[in-house]
């Protein structure tokens, strides 16, 4: 714990503070980063909402219908995406992707000797490392939520059109009425949010691998374990502070 | 005599480092610093005048100065030749409660190559550790340019480690960088110089280690050989005047070995750099060592210069130099008989620990 209150201090040293003296990030390996992040994991992504979109127009379709009001079933899937499962899933898949693989990648650089040989070189890693996979990743995962909203909006679409008797404009005016962007924006936030704790959490398990090959296993398999219970956990406390506060 | 040292710091931004102003600014203070810097080492003669004649010529001393572009700041070094360089002080570190090195002191002076030998697993790479300040000790002092590292903060202890290179044990290159970006590594970091000038540097760096045309290799690309001398290139990029090598020759044949040798000599000739380099290999410490340490059970076994080392009456050191598999130095050290062993101290050989006074010719 103190290990990872540390790292997010440098962090928002390296990142608030360094620019201003001079030292620059550079831009080339953020966007290597945000390849290997975000663009990589699109396809997962979008099987994933694609999936989660299908199957939550069949569930609204087969509550509503005993009710008699099919016709909400584009608000039921567009509300639940945009709040709730587009930014939930997404940050599970990239967890599961980009964590890890960042928690294991830092994680065998520790053993090999590789962090300690950057800093003798006097480069710090989280300067060198840590920056740019956390804006990497807080760019990509709102990026990938947004576009996973998309193909999970197309997914409820899927069913309207062609398991019940809906026309594509009807679906489309219905979805859009029902949403507003605020929405929207409180599924962004969480994303943002989502992102700062599962690239720190992974970093910061990576950054403090000891004993070997083994070591890096242990230190990886935890970094999932806790930034997914950190995120679902975070998830609940900001739709409470979204939706029931005000 | 103390080392005579000066610090200018420019107080430029460096968000201006390599332009106009901060260069002339930074001019205008080496000026200040060189003329201050030769008057107070005036004063200073005046003062000892008794201890050392007032007729010193100024080429006694060693005039340096490096441009730091990281803090704009111009760091003058006036310092007497055989200035110490690095200064152990009765160093102590404990894994648990079994204590690696017991109480080291011992110093380096400029230009000098140390050798420091000893049989495996008995810390001489925790020793270098220490000295380059990434391991923090249980007890007692490491000195580098005069500078306490022990106790120093992160920012602080980069400035100190951009004046010395290090050559890991492992190697310890960047596995996702190939030969040439590891090499290139500290050049793109810490100067401002143009990507063209960066490859010319690497180019030669690689050369000088005889590796010239392996730039877009990965290091699992290569042999364990060849990671070695990038390591030891990565290490000189940025032309330190102090070198930190981790058995640089292990692994290398012959020919390999005797051309990073010369390559050490070579760097160490005429003062420009010092070194202090970990090694098994006799035939190679023997050639570039200009003082030999060995250490064994936590402590110094024995210190001096080569001839004298090699004369040494001590039997551990003769086992050791001599690689015999019967003698004093036990083959199978248990935990606990290592804790025990701490306890003896080294015996009082005569004549085994050598008074340390190394003349340089
Ligand atoms: N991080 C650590 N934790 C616990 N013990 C350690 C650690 N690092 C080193 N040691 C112990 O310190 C001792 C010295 O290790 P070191 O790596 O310095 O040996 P060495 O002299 O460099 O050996 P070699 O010649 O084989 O490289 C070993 O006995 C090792 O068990
Ligand atoms: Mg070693």
């Amino acid at each position: 714990m103190k290990n990872y209150i540390q790292l997010n201090l440098s962090l928002l040293y390296w990142i608030l503070i360094a620019p201003f003296t001079g030292q620059f990030f550079k831009i080339g390996p953020i966007f290597r980063q945000m390849v290997f992040i975000g663009v990589r994991a699109a396809p997962m992504v979008a099987l994933t909402a694609f999936s989660v979109g299908v199957t939550l127009a069949m569930q609204a379709a087969h509550s509503l219908e005993s009710l008699g009001a099919e016709m909400y079933i584009p608000d039921l899937v567009m509300i639940t995406l945009l709040r709730e499962m587009g930014p939930v899933l997404i940050a599970v898949i990239v967890i599961g992707r980009s964590g890890s693989a960042v928690a294991a990648e830092l994680g065998t650089m520790k053993v090999s000797e590789e962090i300690e040989a950057l800093e003798v070189m006097a480069i710090n890693p989280v300067q060198y490392l840590v920056v740019p996979r956390f804006l990497a990743m807080l760019v990509m995962l709102p990026a990938l939520t947004i576009f996973g909203n998309y193909i999970g909006i197309l997914g409820g679409w899927a069913v309207c059109t062609f398991a019940l008797d809906f026309n594509t404009a009807g679906y489309i005016l219905r979805a859009l009425e029902s949403a507003d962007t605020w929405d929207l924006y409180s599924g962004m936030i969480k994303s943002v949010v989502f992102a700062w704790i599962i690239i720190t959490i992974s970093c910061n398990a990576g950054l403090n691998v000891e004993g070997g090959a083994e070591g890096v296993g242990q230190a990886t398999t935890a970094s999932v374990v806790q930034a997914l219970l950190a995120m679902l956990v975070m998830n609940a406390v900001l739709t409470g502070i979204f939706f029931f506060a005000a | 005599m103390t080392e005579l040292e000066l610090l200018g710091s420019a107080g430029c931004q460096p968000a201006v480092a390599g332009s106009l102003p901060a260069t002339l600014c930074a001019s205008t203070t080496l000026l200040m610093n060189v003329t201050l810097g030769l008057f107070s080492a005036g004063c200073r003669k005046q003062q000892a005048g008794s201890l050392c004649s007032p007729e010193i010529p100024l080429s006694a001393f060693d005039l340096r100065h490096s441009f730091d572009l990281r803090h704009s700041s111009f760091v003058i070094l006036i310092m007497p030749a055989d200035a110490t360089i690095i200064e152990v002080n009765n160093l102590v570190r404990r894994f648990g409660d079994r204590a690696v090195l017991d109480g080291i002191s011992f110093n380096v002076h400029r230009g000098e190559t140390l050798v420091i030998m000893g049989g495996s697993g008995c810390g001489k790479s925790t020793m270098l550790r220490h000295m380059i300040g990434s391991m923090r000790p249980t007890a007692g002092s490491v000195r580098l340019f005069g500078e306490e590292i022990t106790g120093m903060k992160e920012l602080e202890i980069e400035r100190v480690r951009l004046r010395f290179g290090m050559l890991f044990q492992s190697g310890a290159l960047l596995a996702s960088l190939t030969v040439g970006e590891n090499v290139a590594l500290p050049l793109t970091q810490h100067t401002n110089k143009s990507p063209d000038e960066i490859e010319q540097i690497v180019k030669g760096k690689l050369e000088m280690v005889g590796l010239t045309g392996f730039e877009d290799l990965k290091p699992d690309e290569i042999s364990g050989g060849m990671k070695k001398r990038v390591g030891l290139a990565r290490a000189l990029a940025l032309d330190p005047e102090l070198l930190f090598s981790d058995e640089p020759t292990s692994g290398l044949d012959p020919i390999m070995t005797a051309v990073v040798d010369q390559l050490t000599l070579k760097l160490t000739q005429g003062r420009h750099m010092t070194a202090v380099v970990v090694s098994h290999d006799m035939t190679s410490a023997f050639r570039i060592a200009t003082r030999m340490i060995m250490l064994g059970h936590g402590s110094i076994v024995a210190e001096g210069t080569p001839d004298e080392i090699r004369n040494s009456p001590n039997p551990e050191v003769q086992q050791f130099i001599h690689g015999r598999a019967d003698g004093p130095i036990p083959l199978n050290v248990s935990q606990e008989e290592h804790k025990d062993l701490q306890h003896v101290r080294p015996r009082p050989f005569l004549g085994a620990r050598f008074r340390f006074h190394h003349k340089h010719t």
